[in-house]
């Protein structure tokens, strides 16, 4: 056999026939702990980081004495490693943990050279750091979605086409011909990412596009950040375990169809609804708009497969906390979206355009939507890959309460100061002169954000207690086998 | 204006590609019969380890006692709605 | 479904169309544009018209710039360069915009922003654009002409609280240096005012901008939005 033939058929995941489905479903788990544990917890690293830097960054906004000699933590690089460390550092690595791990078991296939995946894996989690201190050291870009330096693009580029490559492995080598909606949306994620990134990396930083065409690249790729990434992986983690953890299969199949497909087709044209009255062409902004309202077609039909699946089984959905972080994350996803769509139209637009409106829907999207359903997919994943049970339910429950609780409040401060803020910023009196002086607005604004600050502290107690458990777990013994997340231990003797 | 017209063409163009292409994508997979059984592809996430029907995930050390209460609840009392939040 | 390039040509067409409608066209549309000149000289009458393009009869005429014609937007150099890559890196745009839209749509031009709505030709002699999306702070497409004094962004820039009580923007103290005064006080030496003493040096020492600081300063006061464009006029 030729070298390149052996390659290839070492790749070959699949596993040989004749092997019972616990056991293979127990190798999968085996063959993925050591990339998942490092990806999982690189993840929860990173949301501590990111959490430190937001309550920086947040506690600034009102106190600007705070740190405010610290010139690498001025509130531009501060609030910008926040961003960065959450969505390429907890957002990333999360996303690699929980939908390899779904798309391994929806393919019941494994991994093969896990090992080139830590690799992988390591050289994403370098470049993020050396992309964050890059920012807090005078590299930042200014480019929004986009601003670590352009230096570390090209590892960060290769480390996630080389993890990415092990998703499209397993699928290619699925052990089933039909393909389930989670697996459609990973693939399609896997495979927009490193377009977008690659393509506003080089139209703005590499070899810049002339004039606005930069800031129309800018919000093609940073609205599509949320739309065809974060938001894919999100939804992939709701099909998959909300019907799982139920013992329900997904209302109806078509619809999820239907979603996929309309989503994929929308989204992307959004983003310019960031750039509403600004100096580009007014039919752009037309086409955002409609890319935005359209929207609702993918949301609508969404929440309504997930609420029927979920109907009648509120009480399951409550003692799982899987399911207690994904259906916080499903119901977030539909008021985000149909918020977003609405911000779009340029009544509302021209109020909330400019304010703190906008930071709020950013968290309502990325974190009580997105992050809830990662950390919904961890709760469930973590206890097959180890074999072994969290180690504390309080600890869980303090970590949904004070995400849910600590994500509601500062959605409810942003959106209701950002509001404030515009209709001040936008008020004229009778002669046609504003109503409010510049920093009469501003005063305004601070108690919004002081309790801001307030709602962001509870929230990092509850990634406190989400670290504490998940370490915990990591460190403490076997659990036994009759607990109800495990699956049982594979025989050794029936593996071979 | 003259100078709108190239890229309105391209545009347009674009718009009848990506239209086409996708009816033809469309026509295609009804042809090959990959909408066939889609309802049965709904089903796939479960297997004999974890069928249909049974409930995989709980709080830790909790499992018996709410799989029993779970089991009690499903018939008479249907949809407990006190769980929004 | 379950053909991969099947389901992989829809991906990348759904990308590829968005690509192409927001991005390629916007290029084809606007990518060539040119800074242009204030005035066009009437062919006939010689009369100077603003605008670059002038209607005669059912004929657009575009002016050509003469060599020693000043050309519009101006690209910004030298210090004012340097201190956009300041303006850059400390992140002024999370909370600083640089866009004025139009008469009525927001009240950009009521607060004095500007006298007329950016247009994309504003931006193309720049190497990095920075619309933002933010106003926590102002806008400042047009601060050099709002506040031309560089005294004044001096001190804001040390501690706004010296010129704008009760804002939260942060002190950029790290752009200046106290130092001992040598034969005679700078010139550039900041002016504390009174009721900040625990700010003022000790005896004999002076605070100065850094040369990271004149740059930024200069960078703002270059910031200006005096200047008509055919596209976009100062009645509108």
């Amino acid at each position: 056999m030729s070298p390149l033939l052996s390659f290839f058929s070492s790749i070959d995941p699949r596993p040989k026939p004749g092997v019972p489905l616990k056991v293979q479903l127990s190798q999968i788990d085996r063959e993925m702990r050591v990339p998942i544990v490092l990806f999982v917890v690189s993840a929860i690293l990173w949301l501590q980081a990111g959490t430190v830097f937001a309550l920086i960054a947040s506690i600034k906004l009102h106190n600007p004495e705070f740190l405010g000699n610290v010139e690498w933590l001025t509130f531009g690089r501060a609030r910008s490693a926040h961003l960065n460390a959450m969505a390429f550092g907890w957002g990333n690595n999360a996303i690699f943990a929980v939908s390899l791990w779904i798309m391994a078991r929806l393919c019941k296939v494994s991994v093969k050279h896990g090992g080139l995946l830590v690799v992988a894996g390591a050289f994403w989690n370098v470049g993020v750091t050396a992309g964050v201190i890059g920012i807090l050291t005078g590299g930042l870009t200014s480019v929004e979605w986009l601003e670590m330096p352009p230096q570390v693009a090209p590892l960060l580029a290769i480390s996630f086409i080389l993890v990415a490559v092990w998703g499209v492995i397993m699928f290619r080598y699925r052990a089933l011909g039909h393909v389930y909606v989670s697996q459609w949306y990973i693939l399609g994620a896997l495979f927009w990412f490193p377009w977008l990134y690659v393509i506003a990396q080089t139209m703005i930083l590499w070899l810049p596009a002339r004039g606005t065409v930069q800031a129309i690249t800018n919000w093609w790729f940073g609205h599509n950040v949320l739309g065809l990434w974060l938001t894919p992986m999100g939804l992939a983690s709701i099909y998959y375990f909300l019907p799982k953890v139920l013992g329900r299969p997904i209302h109806s199949y078509y619809l999820s169809v239907l979603g996929f497909w309309s989503l994929a087709l929308f989204y992307n044209w959004a983003g310019v609804h960031h750039l509403i009255g600004g100096p580009i062409p007014v039919w752009l902004v037309s086409a955002g708009i409609v890319g935005s309202i359209m929207m609702v077609i993918p949301v609508v039909v969404t929440a309504i497969n997930h609420h029927m699946t979920a109907a009648g089984n509120w009480r399951a959905v409550w003692c799982s906390p899987t399911l207690r972080f994904i259906v916080f994350g499903g119901m977030s996803y539909t008021l985000a979206s149909l918020a977003g769509s609405a911000m779009a139209l340029r009544d509302i637009n021209v109020i909330t355009h400019f304010t703190q409106f906008t930071v709020g829907h950013a968290h309502h999207g990325v974190y009580a939507f997105f992050t809830m359903t990662m950390f919904g997919g961890i709760y469930f994943m973590m206890p097959r890959i180890l074999n072994r049970e969290w180690p504390s339910a309080a600890l869980i429950r303090t970590h949904f309460w004070c995400a849910a609780i600590g994500i509601t409040i500062m959605l409810v401060v942003l959106h209701a100061g950002g509001w404030i803020q515009g209709e001040m910023m936008t008020a004229l009196d009778a002669d046609g002169k504003p109503k409010y002086a510049f920093l009469e607005i501003v005063t305004a604004l601070v108690p919004w954000l002081f309790s801001r600050s307030i709602s962001g502290m509870l929230l990092s107690i509850g990634h406190l207690a989400f670290l504490v458990n998940f370490f915990w777990m990591l460190a403490g013994r076997k659990g036994d086998q009759d607990g109800p997340t495990l699956l049982a231990d594979p025989n050794e003797e029936d593996v071979r | 204006m003259g100078q709108w017209n190239g890229y309105l063409i391209f545009i347009a163009a674009l718009g009848c590609v990506f239209f086409f292409s996708a009816i033809g994508a469309l026509y295609w997979a009804v042809r090959h019969g990959e909408f066939k059984k889609l309802e049965k592809t709904s089903r796939q996430i479960f297997d004999e380890e974890e069928p249909e029907g049974v409930h995989t995930d709980f709080f830790p050390g909790e499992a018996d006692k709410m799989r029993r209460k779970l089991a009690r609840s499903r018939k008479p009392e249907k949809a407990g709605h006190h769980t929004q939040d | 479904m379950k053909n991969l390039p099947l389901l992989f040509m829809g991906i990348f067409f759904c990308l590829a169309f968005s690509f192409s409608g927001l991005i390629l066209s916007s290029m084809i549309q606007y990518g060539h544009l040119e800074p242009v000149t204030e005035f066009v000289n009437h062919p006939d009458t010689g009369e100077q018209i603003p605008g670059a393009f002038i209607e005669i009869g059912d004929k657009l005429v575009q002016g050509v710039n003469q060599p020693d014609e000043q050309t519009f937007p101006i690209e910004s150099v030298g210090l004012a360069q340097q201190g956009k890559q300041t303006y850059i890196n400390m992140g002024c745009l999370y909370c600083h915009s640089q866009q004025v839209r139009r008469k009525g749509f927001g009240a950009d031009y009521e607060r004095g922003w500007g006298d007329r709505q950016t247009v994309p030709r504003d931006y193309i002699l720049q190497q990095r654009v920075l619309l933002g999306t933010s106003r926590t702070g102002p806008d400042l497409m047009s601060i050099g002409m709002r506040q031309p004094s560089a005294e004044w962004h001096y001190l804001h820039l040390y501690n706004p609280q010296f010129t704008s009580p009760g804002s939260i923007m942060p002190p950029f103290r790290f752009l200046f240096e106290t130092r001992k005064i040598g034969d005679a006080p700078s010139p550039d030496a900041l002016k504390i005012p009174d009721g900040f003493p625990a700010e003022k040096p000790p005896a004999g020492y002076e605070i100065v901008p850094t040369d990271r600081g004149r740059e930024l300063v200069a960078y703002l006061l270059s910031l200006k939005l005096n200047y008509e464009l055919p596209e976009s006029r100062f009645s509108e």
